[in-house]
């Protein structure tokens, strides 16, 4: 009874905006998906998908959610072993181990581990004293780092990446002094650099294309090098930005995207969703979807603020953190601002395992919310 | 320190500094240069198709075809895709790499031939290369990545395995162990089975090339080249694998041939050799083209394209095949050749890209140039033009002109729209003034005329000499109606004998007419002359200029010009070239032709046929220097087949014609005013001749009322062999107007055989086998002409 009380107190902004950007990303992976003979399902699955993750959500809200920080190292554990036993268990697919295969679905724990960090992080450092100086932020490092750690060695580079962000924010939301992450932001950013050298020769090969298109023109585009690569390392960013280029204002209309249509662009109901957002709804599709992500994300910001307990507080953060962050990094990636890395866009791209993980990061956001307990003294749940 | 609400408010603030960049940047990309990148979207899927166009067929004056296009397939490489796809070039590349990246073997280079570094070395050298080569950083990173995707292919094929797993078992082997052998990497097979799997592929490749080489072998003799190959696939094998090794790429020129540069003054490459697909086997049959296309995985690389063959109904060796000429592949031809035969195109119709292909205005111009562009390539890569020829002659009517179609398409190539289309032309045909039959018997009675001549001579190199050629031409039209020449030794008109020749062509007495024409004239005018009444009779010989000139066929009987010419006395000819010195000599020959004109103020200079459309022949010229009596009967005098005939015909009917090869032209003919007596008494010469003079050994001309001249020219310094000549025609006009005028040579002719009467006997053998053919009779004998 209580748990049905607390449903009227959900906040609705949040919901409203995943179940339109849901409804997006289905129409859009039919646009991306039609007369494909290989692919042509995908529609019809990601629909269930959603009705499945919507079912579990919603029995989501009903307890309260200290249930689920109970359970959060638990469930950090489970997708921590679950992440480690890919390489023995999970089949080769696309040159990677991600996905466990199971009667009639698979699953990727890569995805869960998102939430499992989030789940984790917020355990740890709803403790005020833990984030605020640099070993203080050690555990939480290895909390995250290890995840991502067997996210990368999959290898899937773009998933792995989101996690920094999110645990970069997170802390910070926790007390860490800026001073400190940003420290932390040059450390990293140097790993990065030692890290290029360390990158098999394809994601090398990725980085360096990209930063060579910034430099081409008319004519360079007419070399043969450059056409070489933009038929080889370069092909897909580039054909997804025309895409992107080509839907002008307006856009060519659904279902209408040349590049879409005539198989210019792989893999673009899963990692160029957005690419075909923009080209068939142009500019003001592609910022009304991106508005809709951003309202997402603080909305969840917002429920943040509300909650005065700190272990919603900080997963609202994380969520929010690792939705925004996931999103603009794919747009980026759509727009070859940043290298290309096969990253799908929350709600919008085509996948189970993302899905759901995402529909119940907010609906257990939706639960705090719900359930913004009056705090008399203290931060409540220590 | 900040209050948590304060840093969720900062990390919303970061998130929306974040978003706001992307926008911009999609806004720049999207609005700003959306032209730009609507205009690379267009340049994606738009595409100009070309279709190819038959090329007219040429017909003779019966409509009975020479030479049409015949729908074949044709077998063009992809190199590039060889050499990734298929597991023998895969091997062959692979181990060459590896090779070179060894040290002191960096020019080693394995070959598909067999051999040392044959393509058996090689997979046995790539089935041993270590596992590390995929692993990052111990090669170069291109050359890493391309001896990956060479072993996984080779790998891939041998075990029939898909790829995706051969390049995952190839990165565990060399994660585990860098040192393991390629071979060794998948479970469940070994090195020799692999080997022995790999062996299957290069044998199917080895019986494709006897399969084409067999189909090259039996096509029909109408098709055959000029050299048999022993190899045909394995050998563009190996050129293509020398460019790609050497990195070769088209230079790009603009339709005048001329290289292209940039601004820094390099010349601008196109694409790589082995990136093109070059046809390399025409002709294929249709169910070795069947059997490729069904079976395309099998040899990826190998594309099968339908293709247009030229035909030609007579065989190689002809006088017709080598009338007719060659058609060869624009893009073969010197660069340049095409824009001065036409084959350019400047600009299309304005409509030809509608407005809304277009993003923006500059895009328009950019595809009304591409389009111009693009055909004038497809012209390069698939259009014909002949090269020699009746072919090339008439090339702007038989050629057409290619379509082209602009298509949208997509990624896999398969069009979705047609969205402009300019109409393929497909070429005139052409009919020429050549009868078919006609040709074909005159064919046959100048080559056994040839082989019975060079049979009489004793050494080789004197039968190698003999050659053999007949022209007959329509006396009224100038119509060609048959070229004929033995032995034909190309396709190009200039190796038939007759209308060209080699060394010496003298042409001796046949010349005479022309002469004692000019000197009854002169007479009649008063010009420059010496009288027949003073000439002295003939006593065999003469001196001139220190030198004896002698008179084969002594005559003491008198000084009549027609009894002159039929008995072709030559002291008659030196006493008339004497009257008419060098100016009445020349007049004499320029009146009929034979003489290139003064210049354009010389009133002869009408009678001069420059050119034969269709036709080139070596033209009537003079060899300096020669005593001006010897070029009274012919010598120091050069002429084809062809030009002597048209004389004759100015003879026949008192109008020289011009000669064209394309029937039904208009085409002057050139009267010849006030000579009627004088051709009346010439005439009565030349049937003089045939019946009672120097002609009268070959009856059957006599049967057939000809009215001609034999004529002998001595060449042989030595052994003084002879050119011999029979010139001549039919006094009459058959039912359909055609009035036959003909002129037939023996080159190199041993010294002792008669006269002229080699070629004199070409003639008659041509009539008898006229009369014989009921058709041929009727077009051209009176009906019951002869006895």
């Amino acid at each position: 009874m209580k748990g049905l009380r607390a449903l009227s107190r959900v906040p609705p902004w949040p919901l409203l905006c995943t179940g339109a950007l849901a409804l997006c990303g289905l129409v859009f992976i039919g646009s991306a998906t039609q007369n494909d003979p290989g692919f042509g399902g995908q529609q019809g699955r990601q629909a269930l998908f959603l009705l499945c993750s919507a079912g579990l959500g919603f029995f989501l809200l009903l307890p309260h959610y200290v249930h689920v920080l109970r359970g959060a190292w638990t469930f950090y554990a489970v997708v921590v072993l679950a992440l480690l036993g890919l390489p023995f268990f999970a089949p080769e697919i696309n040159g990677a181990r991600r996905w466990y295969t199971l009667p009639g679905f698979s699953v990727q724990p890569g995805e869960f581990a998102k939430l499992a960090v989030v789940l984790a992080l917020a355990a740890l450092l709803r403790f005020k004293d833990r984030a605020r100086t640099f070993d203080g932020l050690a555990v939480p490092m290895l909390v995250a780092g290890l995840p991502a750690f067997l996210v990368f060695r999959q290898p899937d580079l773009g998933s792995a990446l989101v996690f920094g962000p999110v645990l970069l924010a997170m802390c910070y939301a926790a007390g860490t002094r800026a001073r400190t992450i940003c420290a932390v932001l040059l450390v990293a950013a140097g790993l990065g650099a030692y890290g290029y050298f360390h990158l098999h020769a394809y994601q090398q090969q990725r980085v360096e294309v990209w930063w060579q298109h910034w430099g081409w023109d008319g004519a360079a585009l007419e070399t043969p090098g450059v056409r070489e690569t933009l038929r080889g390392a370069g092909y897909q960013p580039w054909q997804a930005l025309v895409a992107l280029g080509g839907g002008g204002l307006l856009g060519h209309g659904l279902h209408q995207g040349p590049q879409n249509r005539y198989d210019f662009l792989p893999y673009r109901s899963e990692d160029y969703v957005f690419a075909v957002v923009g080209e068939e709804t142009g500019w003001l599709g592609a910022a009304t979807v991106l508005l809709l992500v951003l309202g997402l994300v603080l909305g969840l910001l917002y429920v943040a603020t509300c909650t005065r307990e700190r272990f919603g507080r900080l997963v609202c953060v994380g969520v929010a953190t690792w939705i925004g962050a996931q999103s603009l990094m794919h747009v980026a990636v759509c727009g070859w601002l940043v290298p290309s890395t096969g990253l799908p866009m929350p709600l919008l791209s085509y996948g189970g395992s993302s899905t759901l993980a995402t529909v119940l990061a907010v609906a257990l956001c939706a639960n705090i919310g719900a359930r913004r307990e009056p705090i008399l003294a203290g931060d409540g749940f220590t | 320190m900040t209050s948590s609400r304060a840093r969720i408010g900062a990390l919303a603030g970061a998130l929306l500094l974040g978003a706001g960049v992307v926008l911009a940047h999609l806004f720049s990309v999207m609005v700003i240069d959306h032209g730009a990148w609507a205009a690379r979207s267009h340049r994606n899927r738009w595409t100009f198709r070309s279709v190819p166009s038959a090329r007219g067929s040429v017909r003779d004056r019966t409509g009975a075809v020479l030479a049409y296009d015949e729908p074949t397939m044709e077998v063009a490489l992809l190199y590039r895709r060889f050499r990734l796809r298929h597991p023998v070039g895969a091997a062959v590349h692979a181990a060459t790499t590896w090779a070179r990246l060894q040290p002191g073997r960096e020019a080693t280079a394995y070959s598909y031939l067999p051999g040392m570094l044959g393509p058996e070395a090689a997979a046995a050298a790539v089935l041993a290369m270590p596992a590390g080569i995929v692993a990052p950083g111990r090669y170069p990173k291109a050359v890493a990545a391309e001896l990956t995707t060479l072993v996984t292919t080779v790998l891939a094929a041998a075990a029939d395995m898909p790829r995706k797993r051969v390049f995952a078992a190839l990165r565990t082997a060399a994660a585990a162990d860098p040192a393991t052998a390629v071979g060794d990497v998948l479970p469940g097979f070994p090195r020799t089975k692999l080997f022995g799997a790999w062996l299957g592929h290069l044998a199917a490749l080895h019986g494709l090339e006897q399969e084409l080489v067999a189909a090259r072998r039996e096509r029909p003799e109408r098709l055959g080249l000029p050299v048999e190959q022993e190899s045909i696939l394995l050998g563009e094998l190996e050129l293509r694998r020398e460019q790609s090794l050497k990195g070769l790429r088209v230079q790009r020129t603009d339709p005048a041939g001329k290289v292209l540069r940039d601004e820094r003054g390099e010349p601008v490459s196109g694409d790589a050799y082995e990136s093109i697909a070059w046809p390399f086997a025409d002709h294929v049959p249709f169910e070795l083209a069947a059997g490729l296309r069904a079976g395309a995985h099998q040899h990826p690389g190998i594309e099968v394209n339908p293709a247009l063959q030229r035909v030609t109904v007579e065989p190689a060796g002809s006088a017709l095949r080598g009338l007719l000429g060659t058609v060869q592949d624009l893009g073969t031809m010197p660069r340049g050749r095409e824009a001065a035969m036409g084959h350019v195109v400047r600009e299309l119709p304005a409509d030809f890209v509608p407005d809304e292909a277009a993003a923006s205005d500059d895009d328009y111009e950019r595809l009304q140039q591409e389009a111009v562009a693009s055909l004038n390539r497809a012209m390069l890569l698939q259009a014909r033009a002949g090269a020699s020829g009746v072919e090339r002659a008439f090339d702007p009517a038989l050629s057409g002109r290619l379509g082209l179609r602009l298509v949208e398409r997509d990624a896999g190539a398969r069009e979705h729209q047609l969205w402009s289309n300019l109409r393929v032309q497909s070429g005139d045909d052409v009919t020429l003034t050549l009868d078919l039959a006609l040709q074909r018997v005159a064919e046959r009675v100048v080559a056994e005329t040839q082989r019975r001549m060079a049979g009489m001579h004793a050494d080789p190199e004197d039968q190698e000499r003999v050659r053999a050629g007949l022209a007959v031409i329509d006396a009224n039209s100038g119509d060609v109606l048959a070229v004929a020449g033995a032995p034909v030794t190309g396709n190009d008109p200039r190796s038939v004998p007759g209308v060209s020749w080699f060394t010496n062509g003298d042409l001796g007495s046949i010349v005479k007419p022309f002469v004692l024409l000019e000197h009854l004239q002169a007479e009649a005018a008063g010009r420059a002359h010496r009288a027949t009444a003073t000439f002295a009779e003939c006593s065999g010989s003469m001196q001139y200029g220190g030198r004896k000139l002698s008179c084969s066929g002594h005559w003491r009987e008198g000084t009549d010009p027609v009894t002159a010419l039929a008995k072709s006395c030559n002291l008659f000819f030196f006493q008339a070239a004497l009257g008419l010195g060098e100016d009445g000599l020349r007049a004499a020959y320029r009146r009929f032709g034979l003489l290139r004109p003064a210049g354009s103020e010389d009133p002869a200079a009408v009678c001069w046929q420059e050119d034969v459309s269709g036709l080139p022949r070596v033209k009537p010229r003079w060899e300096d220097p020669e005593l001006l009596p010897m070029r009274a009967i012919g010598y120091g005098a050069m002429a084809s087949t062809l030009d002597v005939a048209r004389a004759y015909a100015g003879i026949a009917t008192g109008r020289l014609p011009t000669l064209g090869l394309r029937l039904g032209e208009a085409r002057p003919n050139v009267p010849l005013p006030g000579l009627d007596l004088e051709l009346e008494v010439v005439r009565a010469g030349l049937r003089g001749c045939v019946e009672s003079g120097t002609a009268r050994h070959v009856a059957v001309l006599a049967d057939f009322q000809v009215h001609g001249k034999t004529g002998t020219a001595e060449v042989g310094a030595r052994d003084k062999e002879n050119n011999a000549w029979f010139a001549g025609y039919l006094p009459w006009a058959a039912a359909g107007g055609v009035q036959p005028c003909f002129c037939a040579v023996v080159y190199w002719v041993p010294h002792g055989v008669h006269g002229g009467e080699p070629a004199a006997q070409i003639a008659g053998d041509l009539l008898v086998a006229l009369r014989s053919d009921l058709e041929l009779a009727a077009r051209y004998l009176q009906p019951g002409g002869g006895r």
